[in-house]
C-alpha cells in the first residue's frame, strides 16, 4: 500500500503538469514561453519542487506572471484578477480581493481533490481486494469442476463396466433359458416316449396276462379248488337263488333301484341337516333382531324429540315390519322371500345400530357443545344449580391458588438456589396463568349463555306484562261497557258493536275472531234459537240489560283474552241456563268491588295470569 | 393301566373280532383264537403252512387265514370246530385274500393280478373278475357292505366298477380320468368313491355312487402328488396328504379345499402345545410308586424311563432330508387318520418321522404336536373316544389325549418292542404287537383314566 501511494503520487504531479504545460503552450503568450524555458531550466536545476515554485515569479517577471496566471485561471472558467478596464487606454488594475478568492477556491478545490482521491484509492483497493476474493473463487471452483469431472469420468466407466456385465449376465440369461427351454424340450419327449414306451409295455404285460390266463385258467387246473365240509347258510338266512336271464334284468332293476334309495336317502339326510342348519341360523338372525329391537327401542324417545332426528321413523317403520314378520309364521315361508325380508329388516336394523353408535361418538366428542345447548332448554332451577356448583367451583379454585400461592412462598424462602426458584416459579406460575385462563374463557362463556337465559326471561316477562296490560284494559272497558249499560241503554248499544269490532280487530294477536264466533255460538245457541252473529244478537234483545247477555259478552271477553285457558267456562255454563246466570250475577256482583280496585275480580285475574304465564313459558 | 402277560406271536398277525369277543393270533402254522377279556384260548387251529395273513369275518364266525406261498387260504368256524374249508388258487397263485362284507364269500388275488375269484361258502360258485388292477387299494367296500368298487385296467385306462355284493352283479362300470389310478376309497356314508391318481400327478376325483364324477381336485402340477387319503368318519372331509408335506381338507358340499394343514419343522405358535418325549433316569421314587401297575413291580424296570415334557416354544423339530437319488424319498403326509368323533385328525410327516401332528378340525388349526424319540411306527385312534395310541418300535406306548400324554412303559423281561397295536371295539383294551410277542393292555374304565392322566399330568 504504501508502494503504491508513492508510486501515483509522482505521476498525478507530472500528470497535472502535463496538463498546464499543454495549456500554456496553446495558449502561446510570451510568457509562457518564457516560463517553459524557466520551466525547462529549473527542472534540471532543482528536483525540489518548492524551489521550482519559488522559481516562477521574480522580481522581474510579476506583471508577466500575473497576467500569465490571469490567463490561465480565465481559462479554467475564474473571474479575472484584473479589474474591470474602464477605458482601453487606461492600464488594468490587478484585484486582491478577487485574488484572494481564486486562491481560496483553488485550495478549496485542492481539497476536494485530495478527498476525492482518497476516496478513489480506498475504493480501488477494495475493488482489488474483492479481485483477488474473486480470484482465489474462481481457482476454487476450478479445482472442484475438474474433481468433479473425473468424478463424472470414474462413474461413467463403472457405468460401463456395470452395462457390459449387464450384457454378460442378460447373455447369460438367454443362455440359461435356452438350456431349460431345451431341457423342457426334453423332458417332454421323454415323457412321450416314456409314455409311449409304458403304454407299449403295458400291452406287451396284458397280452402276456392274457396269454397266462389262458394257459392258467383254460386248462383243467385240478388243483384249483374248493375243500368244504358242507356249506354254511348265508348270513341274511336267505338261500342262494338261481341266476337266470329273467331274474339277472329283474336283479339288476332291483339293484338300481336300492342304489338311488340309498343316494336319495343320503341326500335327503343331507337336506335335512342343512335345513336345521339353515332353521337355526334363522333363529339366530331372528334373536339378533329381536335383541337389537329391544336395544334401539329405548333411544325411540329421545331421538323423537329431537326435530331433526330421522332414527325415531326409520325404527317405528322397521318395528311394524318385525312385527308383520312375527305375526306371519315365518318359518313355513319360502326361503327366498323370508331371506329377503329378513336380511333386508336386519340390515336396515344394522344401519341404524352403526348410525346410532356414531352419533353416539360424535355426542361424546361434542359433549361440550351439547351441554350448552341442552342449558338454553333447562329450566331456572338447574341453571341455578349449576351456577351453585359452579361458584363452588370457583371457590375451591381459588382455594387451590392460594395454598398454591403460600407453598410457593414458603419454597421461595426455603430454596437457595435463586435462579432456579425463579424459573420454577415462573413456570408454576405459567401454569396457572393457563389454566385461569382457560378456567376464565369457560366462565365467559358461562356467564354469556347465563345472559342470554336471562335475556330470554326479561323478554318472557314484558311479554307477560304487555298481555296482563291488555288483559287489564279489556276488563276495564268491559266494565266500563256494563257501566254504561246499566246507565245509558240506547248509547250503549251502538258501544257495545263498536267496542266489540275494535276489540276483536286489535286482539287478534293470537285468536281469529272466527274462531271466536263459533265457539261463542256453542254455547249460546241453544238459548237463543238462532246462531246469529254478536251485533244481531245484541240488537234485537230487549234494552234492558239481560243476565244472557251478560254471560255472553263475559264468554267472549274471557275467549279473546285466552281461549284455551278459559274455555272451560263457556263449557261450565253450557248444562244449565240457570247456573250460567247465577255465575253471571255473580260477575255482576263483583264487578262493582273490582270497579274500586277489587278483590275477587283481581283474584281472577291473577289466576288467568298464571295460566298465561304457564301457557307462554315453553 | 394293566398289561396282560406275553404271548407269542409271528408275523404281527393279531386281530380282534369284529364283535369284540376273540383275538386272534398266529404263531407261525397255528392259528390261536382267546377270549379278548379273559384270554383264555378258545380255539386252536392248525394250517397247513405258514400263516401270512389272517381276516375276520366281519360277523366273527369265521377266520380266513392266507398261506400265499402255497396259493391257499384256510377257513375256520368259531362256532364249528371241525368245520373246516380250504380254498386253493392252484398255479394261479394268490397275492391277496379277504372276506366280502357278508361273510360268507372270499376274494382271493391271483398272482398278476390276472383276476379276482370270489368263492363262495354257501354254494359251489364260483366268479371271476377280470382285469383288477394292481394299485395301492384296488379293492373297496361301503361300509354296509352292499357295494364294492374296484379298479381296473384295460387297454391302458383305468376304470372303476361298482358291483353288489350281495349278487355280484356289475351296477357300474366307468373309467376314471387318470394316468395311473392309485387307489379308491369309498367314504363312510357309502355314497362317495374317492379315486386318486398315482404319485406322480396330484389328483382326486370324486364319484357319486352312480358313476357320476362329482368334482376333481388338484393343487399343484409338476411334483409329486398323493400320498395318502383319509375321509373323516362323518364322510364330512376327505384329507389328502401329499408329498410336498401338506395335508388338505375337502369338504363334502362344495368338495373344495377348507384349509391348508403344513407340516412345518419348526413351531413358533404359543397356542400349540409340543409334547416332546424326554429320557429320564429312574429313580424319583415317591411320584411314581403309585402309577406303574402291580405286574411291574415283580419285573424289573426297564432302564430307561421317559415322559412328555412340554417344550416351550419356539420348537424345532427333527428333520430328515431326503436322498434325492433314492425311490420313495422320505417326504410328503405318510400316515392320516381323524379321529372317531371326526374332532381331531393325526398326521405324520415322513420327513419329519419322529412326530405326530394332531390338529383341530373344529378349529381348523394345529392343537398339539408330539416329538418322540425314535421314528413312529403306527398309531391309532381309540374307536370310541379322541385317544390315540401310538408306537414307536421301542417298548413304550404313548397316548394322546385332549387333556394331556403319557408315555407308558410296556413291562416284561427283555425288551418288548411294540411295532404296531391295534384297538380294542370298545377302546377299553389295546394289542400290542412285536416281532415275536403280543400283550394287551387294559386301559381303566373313565375315571380310572381320569386319575392315571391326573398323575401323569404332573410329570409332563
Amino acid at each position: 500500500m504504501g508502494d503504491w501511494m508513492t508510486v501515483t503520487d509522482p505521476g498525478l504531479s507530472s500528470e497535472s503538469k502535463y496538463i498546464s504545460q499543454y495549456t500554456s503552450e496553446t495558449k502561446m503568450s510570451p510568457s509562457s514561453l518564457y516560463s517553459q524555458q524557466v520551466l525547462c531550466s529549473s527542472i534540471p536545476l532543482s528536483k525540489n519542487v518548492h524551489s521550482f515554485f519559488s522559481a516562477f515569479c521574480t522580481e522581474e517577471n510579476i506583471e508577466q506572471s500575473i497576467s500569465y496566471l490571469d490567463q490561465e485561471l480565465t481559462t479554467f472558467g475564474f473571474p479575472s484578477l484584473y479589474e474591470e478596464s474602464k477605458g482601453k487606454e487606461t492600464k488594468r488594475e490587478l484585484n486582491i480581493v478577487a485574488v484572494l478568492n481564486c486562491m481560496n477556491e483553488l485550495l478549496v478545490l485542492q481539497r476536494k481533490n485530495l478527498l476525492a482521491q482518497e476516496n478513489v484509492e480506498t475504493q480501488n483497493l477494495k475493488l482489488g481486494s474483492d479481485m483477488d476474493h474473486l480470484q482465489n473463487c474462481y481457482a476454487k471452483l476450478k479445482e472442484q469442476l475438474e474433481t468433479s469431472r473425473r468424478e463424472m469420468i470414474g462413474l461413467q466407466e463403472r457405468d460401463r463396466q456395470l452395462q457390459c456385465k449387464n450384457r454378460n449376465l442378460h447373455q447369460l440369461l438367454k443362455n440359461e433359458k435356452d438350456e431349460v427351454q431345451k431341457l423342457q424340450n426334453i423332458i417332454a419327449s421323454r415323457a412321450t416316449q416314456y409314455n409311449h414306451d409304458m403304454k407299449r409295455k403295458e400291452r406287451e404285460y396284458n397280452k402276456l396276462k392274457e396269454r397266462l390266463h389262458q394257459l392258467v385258467m383254460n386248462k383243467k387246473d385240478k388243483k384249483i379248488a374248493m375243500e368244504v365240509l358242507n356249506y354254511v347258510g348265508r348270513a341274511d338266512g336267505k338261500r342262494g337263488s338261481w341266476r337266470t336271464g329273467k331274474t339277472e334284468a329283474s336283479f339288476f332293476l332291483r339293484n338300481e333301484d336300492e342304489m338311488y334309495k340309498i343316494l336319495l336317502n343320503d341326500y335327503e339326510y343331507r337336506q335335512k341337516q342343512i335345513l336345521m342348519e339353515n332353521a337355526e341360523l334363522k333363529k339366530v338372525l331372528q334373536q339378533m333382531k329381536k335383541e337389537m329391537i329391544s336395544l334401539l327401542s329405548p333411544q325411540k324417545q329421545k331421538p323423537r324429540e329431537r326435530a331433526d332426528d330421522s332414527t325415531g321413523t326409520v325404527i317405528s317403520d322397521t318395528e311394524e315390519d318385525a312385527g308383520e314378520l312375527s305375526r306371519e309364521s315365518m318359518w313355513d315361508l319360502s326361503c327366498e322371500t323370508v331371506r329377503e325380508q329378513l336380511t333386508n329388516s336386519i340390515r336396515k336394523q344394522w344401519r341404524i345400530l352403526k348410525s346410532h353408535v356414531e352419533k353416539l361418538d360424535n355426542q361424546v366428542s361434542k359433549v361440550h357443545v351439547e351441554g350448552f345447548n341442552d342449558e338454553d332448554v333447562i329450566s331456572r332451577q338447574d341453571h341455578e344449580q349449576e351456577t351453585e356448583k359452579l361458584e363452588l367451583e370457583i371457590q375451591q379454585c381459588k382455594e387451590m391458588i392460594k395454598t398454591q400461592q403460600q407453598l410457593l412462598q414458603q419454597q421461595l424462602a426455603t430454596a437457595c438456589d435463586d435462579d432456579t426458584t425463579s424459573l420454577l416459579r415462573d413456570c408454576y406460575l405459567l401454569e396457572e396463568k393457563e389454566r385461569l385462563k382457560e378456567e376464565w374463557s369457560l366462565f365467559k362463556e358461562q356467564k354469556k349463555n347465563f345472559e342470554k337465559e336471562r335475556r330470554s326471561f326479561t323478554e318472557a316477562a314484558i311479554r307477560l306484562g304487555l298481555e296482563r296490560k291488555a288483559f287489564e284494559e279489556e276488563r276495564a272497558s268491559w266494565l266500563k261497557q256494563q257501566f254504561l249499560n246499566m246507565t245509558t241503554f240506547d248509547h250503549q248499544n251502538s258501544e257495545n258493536v263498536k267496542l266489540l269490532s275494535a276489540f276483536s280487530g286489535s286482539s287478534d294477536r293470537d285468536n281469529p275472531t272466527v274462531h271466536s264466533r263459533p265457539r261463542q255460538k256453542k254455547p249460546h245457541g241453544a238459548p237463543s234459537g238462532s246462531p246469529v252473529c254478536m251485533s244481531k244478537l245484541t240488537k234485537s234483545l230487549p234494552a234492558s240489560p239481560s243476565t244472557s247477555d251478560f254471560c255472553q259478552m263475559r264468554s267472549c271477553v274471557s275467549e279473546h283474552s285466552s281461549i284455551s285457558v278459559l274455555n272451560t267456562t263457556p263449557e261450565e255454563s253450557k248444562p244449565n241456563q240457570v247456573g250460567r246466570e247465577c255465575t253471571n250475577q255473580k260477575w255482576s256482583v263483583a264487578s262493582r268491588p273490582d270497579s274500586q280496585e277489587g278483590g275477587y275480580s283481581g283474584r281472577s285475574s291473577t289466576y288467568a295470569d298464571s295460566h298465561v304465564e304457564k301457557d307462554d313459558l315453553p | 393301566m394293566n398289561f396282560s402277560e406275553v404271548f407269542k406271536l409271528s408275523s404281527l398277525l393279531c386281530k380282534f373280532s369284529p364283535d369284540g369277543k376273540y383275538l386272534a393270533s398266529c404263531v407261525q402254522y397255528r392259528l390261536v383264537v382267546r377270549d379278548a377279556n379273559t384270554l383264555q384260548i378258545r380255539q386252536l387251529y392248525t394250517c397247513l403252512d405258514q400263516i401270512q395273513h389272517i381276516e375276520w369275518s366281519a360277523d366273527s364266525l369265521f377266520i380266513l387265514c392266507a398261506l400265499y406261498k402255497r396259493g391257499l387260504v384256510q377257513v375256520w368256524s368259531l362256532e364249528q370246530p371241525e368245520w373246516h374249508c380250504k380254498i386253493d388258487e392252484g398255479s394261479a397263485g394268490l397275492v391277496a385274500s379277504c372276506w366280502s362284507p357278508d361273510g360268507r364269500h372270499i376274494l382271493n388275488t391271483t398272482e398278476f393280478h390276472l383276476r379276482i375269484t370270489v368263492w363262495s361258502l354257501c354254494t359251489k360258485s364260483v366268479s371271476y373278475i377280470k382285469y383288477p388292477k394292481a394299485c395301492q387299494q384296488g379293492i373297496t367296500f361301503t361300509r354296509d357292505g352292499r357295494y364294492l368298487a374296484l379298479a381296473e385296467r384295460r387297454d391302458c385306462k383305468d376304470y372303476v366298477s361298482i358291483l353288489v355284493c350281495s349278487d355280484w352283479q356289475l351296477l357300474r362300470h366307468f373309467d376314471t380320468d387318470t394316468q395311473d389310478l392309485a387307489g379308491i376309497e369309498w367314504a363312510p356314508n357309502g355314497c362317495v368313491l374317492a379315486a386318486w391318481d398315482s404319485c406322480l400327478e396330484y389328483k382326486i376325483l370324486l364319484y357319486s355312487l352312480d358313476g357320476r364324477l362329482l368334482s376333481t381336485f388338484c393343487a399343484y402340477e409338476w411334483s409329486l402328488g398323493i400320498k395318502s387319503v383319509a375321509w373323516s368318519p362323518s364322510s364330512q372331509f376327505l384329507a389328502v396328504g401329499s408329498y410336498d408335506g401338506k395335508v388338505r381338507i375337502l369338504n363334502h358340499v362344495t368338495w373344495k379345499m377348507i384349509t391348508e394343514f403344513g407340516h412345518p419343522a419348526t413351531i413358533n405358535n404359543p397356542k400349540i402345545v409340543v409334547y416332546k418325549e424326554a429320557e429320564k433316569s429312574p429313580p424319583l421314587v415317591l411320584g411314581r410308586l403309585a402309577f406303574p401297575p402291580p405286574r411291574a413291580a415283580a419285573g424289573p424296570l426297564s432302564s430307561t424311563e421317559s415322559k412328555y415334557e412340554v417344550a416351550s416354544v419356539p420348537v424345532s423339530l427333527q428333520t430328515l432330508k431326503p436322498a434325492p437319488d433314492r425311490a420313495n424319498p422320505r417326504i410328503g403326509i405318510g400316515a392320516l387318520a381323524f379321529s372317531p368323533d371326526s374332532c381331531f385328525l393325526a398326521t405324520r410327516s415322513d420327513s419329519v418321522p419322529t412326530a405326530v401332528w394332531i390338529w383341530d378340525i373344529q378349529k381348523l388349526r394345529l392343537l398339539a404336536a408330539l416329538e418322540q424319540l425314535s421314528a413312529v411306527r403306527c398309531f391309532q385312534w381309540d374307536p370310541r373316544q379322541a385317544r390315540l395310541a401310538i408306537c414307536t418300535g421301542g417298548s413304550k406306548v404313548y397316548l394322546w389325549s385332549p387333556a394331556g400324554c403319557v408315555s407308558v412303559q410296556v413291562p416284561g423281561e427283555g425288551d418288548f418292542q411294540v411295532l404296531s397295536l391295534c384297538w380294542h371295539l370298545s377302546g377299553d383294551s389295546l394289542a400290542l404287537l412285536s416281532k415275536d410277542h403280543f400283550c394287551l393292555c387294559f386301559l381303566e374304565t373313565e375315571q380310572g383314566v381320569g386319575t392315571a392322566f391326573g398323575q401323569r399330568g404332573d410329570h409332563t
